[in-house]
């Protein structure tokens, strides 16, 4: 167990700094605001982390299984811990980085340390997914703004009744984007344990079954819960009110739209829904929450009318793609170099 | 929850009853200068009185208001404006206020010939100040309108504007006044009737900026 433990630590280190980072993108224009309080906060975004990861996990992390099933423990907390890194490294360089494409780097560098074939079809599918994502985000933004406006402009509602409505909706739409952030981010921290790591089901009065992927999720969830709540205060008062000044109202917007997009990307019932209905569905993988959030950023300056498209924002985000999984991949094949050949520890087999 | 929706329904009607208020003093206002120009003094000391408990009514009201704002955290984002808002429709009452007390304590001598022009000028500050109530109303509820009721309020204020000139010029080129102290004394009295008009322009300004603020 301890070695269990040992081997995922990695993993819920990844955990605790999503949790630490991103719930910033749910919470933290309306924390920083102060339409609501950061406990208030972190404990409705820290239960439907969990929730979202235990219920709604699977999905993503069956796509990035199919990129690479890491069969051993030692594998992946290699892999984990070279996304670590990664995001780490990037973080101190101020380069844009995302612990999704991170994670996929790590995943392709144990492929080629492992010599097991890379599915290209399934890389075009993830790589197609990044720039949709905040595409996305950006459309929905875009709808989502003027409906808003549409609405308030002829609603004739008061100012404090706005208030109070849109106190009520961040609560909502923020438990929904936490539910979809944690459905969609559990993959990038346990999704490289699912493989290796079997832990006996767990029966509560014979009618619920907690599997073992859900016991691996439940504990993730459970690390990203704990990483919102120790460290995640600053980031949302940065994000509240000094990097981009959001109103209450814009950025309800930008939580739903980001939340809606997170979903889209990790909710199994719509991806069998389109299946069944002919409609092209969309993959299932894990996507940055940061990249929704400045979609739907720039997706707001687009319905408000803004002429000058910061395209120096959309070149770095772009940069992110390329340089976080080239980084990540050659660090997860060092660092497995070195668990294989220093410590003499099984990576794969 | 429902205490915090039956806060903001209380606080609602209290920043309802505050620019009621607002609205209440040009009222007193117009109807003050009348008795006072038809000689009716008894009827414009109860007027003074009325105007007197409606401040402190008033004044009442916009503490509680700043009270529940700031300890409730209500409305984080527009509450400075709304703040000032407040603040600034105080000036309206206060300098109504002034001005009654001015008739009462000065008791200025109207001429007929201009009488006319005073009765007017009283009846445009009602409407400059009706207009500004509105678009008040309006930066609450229905922020479209704003720019409306604040053309409106500029057109009565230019409007108090002619008629301040024109008494001035009359009083100043007639020769039915003997003293200059007279003269000077209806041209302040012009003046500081005026006055009211024109917080109630700066009011407006203030409002087309928080309007601004407030576009999502």
């Amino acid at each position: 167990m301890v070695t269990v433990l040992f081997f995922l630590s990695s993993g819920l280190f990844l955990g605790w700094s999503l949790g630490a980072n991103d719930a910033a993108n749910i919470f933290g224009a309306a924390v920083g605001s102060r339409m609501i309080k950061f406990t208030t906060a972190a404990t409705i975004c820290g239960i439907f982390l969990i929730i979202g990861a235990v219920v709604s996990g699977s999905g993503a992390s069956h796509t990035l299984g199919k990129l690479g099933a890491i069969n051993t423990l030692a594998g992946a907390f290699t892999v984990a811990l070279a996304a670590a890194l990664t995001v780490f490294f990037m973080t101190k360089a101020t380069l844009p980085v995302s612990t999704s494409q991170a994670i996929v780097g790590a995943i392709i560098g144990w492929n080629f340390f492992s010599g097991m074939p890379t599915d290209l079809s399934i890389v075009t599918r993830i790589v197609m997914t990044w720039v949709l994502c905040p595409a996305l985000a950006m459309f929905f933004a875009f709808i989502i703004f003027w409906i808003f406006k549409l609405y308030i402009e002829n609603s004739k509602l008061h100012l404090f009744r706005i208030d109070s409505y849109t106190r009520i909706a961040l609560i909502v739409v923020g438990a929904f984007g936490s539910y979809s952030l944690g459905a969609n981010n559990i993959a990038n921290v346990m999704g490289v344990f699912v493989t290796s790591s079997s832990f006996p089901d767990i029966s509560i009065g014979g009618y619920v079954t907690i599997t073992s992927t859900q016991q691996l999720f439940l504990l993730g969830g459970i690390a990203i819960a704990v990483g919102v709540f120790t460290y995640s205060k600053r980031v949302m008062t940065t994000v509240g009110s000094s990097i981009i000044t959001l109103s209450p109202i814009t950025a309800l917007v930008v939580v739903t739209s980001s939340s809606m997009v997170l979903f889209l990307f990790s909710s199994e019932y719509l991806y069998n829904f389109f299946v069944s209905h002919g409609i092209p569905p969309i993959p299932l993988v894990p996507v940055s929450s940061s990249q929704a959030v400045v979609g739907a950023i720039i997706g707001i300056g687009m319905a408000k009318g803004a002429r000058n498209l910061h395209l120096n924002v959309i070149g770095r985000i772009s940069l992110g793609w390329v340089f976080t999984p080239i980084i990540s991949c050659i660090i997860s094949f060092i660092t497995l170099f070195f668990m294989q050949n220093v410590f003499m520890t099984v990576v794969y087999l | 929850m429902v205490k915090f929706f039956s806060r903001m329904v209380k606080l609602e009607e209290e920043v309802k009853s505050y620019l009621y208020h607002v609205q209440r003093s040009a009222l007193i206002f117009e109807e003050a200068i009348q008795d006072y120009l038809k000689g009716e003094i008894a009827r414009f000391e109860v007027r003074l009185d009325e105007i007197g408990k409606l401040e402190n009514e008033a004044d009442r009201i916009r503490r509680t208001v700043k009270h529940k704002l700031y300890t409730h955290m209500l409305i984080p984002e527009a509450r400075g404006d709304v703040w000032e808002l407040l603040e600034s429709l105080d000036k309206v009452i206060d300098v109504t206020k002034k001005m009654i007390e001015n008739f009462s304590f000065e008791k200025p001598v109207i001429p007929d010939f201009i009488k006319e022009d005073f009765l007017n000028m009283s009846e445009y500050i009602g409407k400059t100040v009706e207009e500004l109530v509105n678009a008040a109303t309006a930066y609450f509820s229905n922020m479209n309108m704003v720019n409306d009721f604040s053309n409106k309020v500029l057109f009565y204020e230019n409007e108090v504007d002619k008629l301040e000139d024109t008494i001035k010029k009359t009083v100043f080129s007639t020769d039915k006044l003997d003293t200059l102290s007279e003269r000077i004394q209806l041209r302040y009295f012009a003046e500081k009737m005026a006055l009211i008009s024109d917080v109630a322009e700066s009011v407006c300004e203030k409002l087309s900026v928080f309007v601004i603020k407030r576009e999502i």
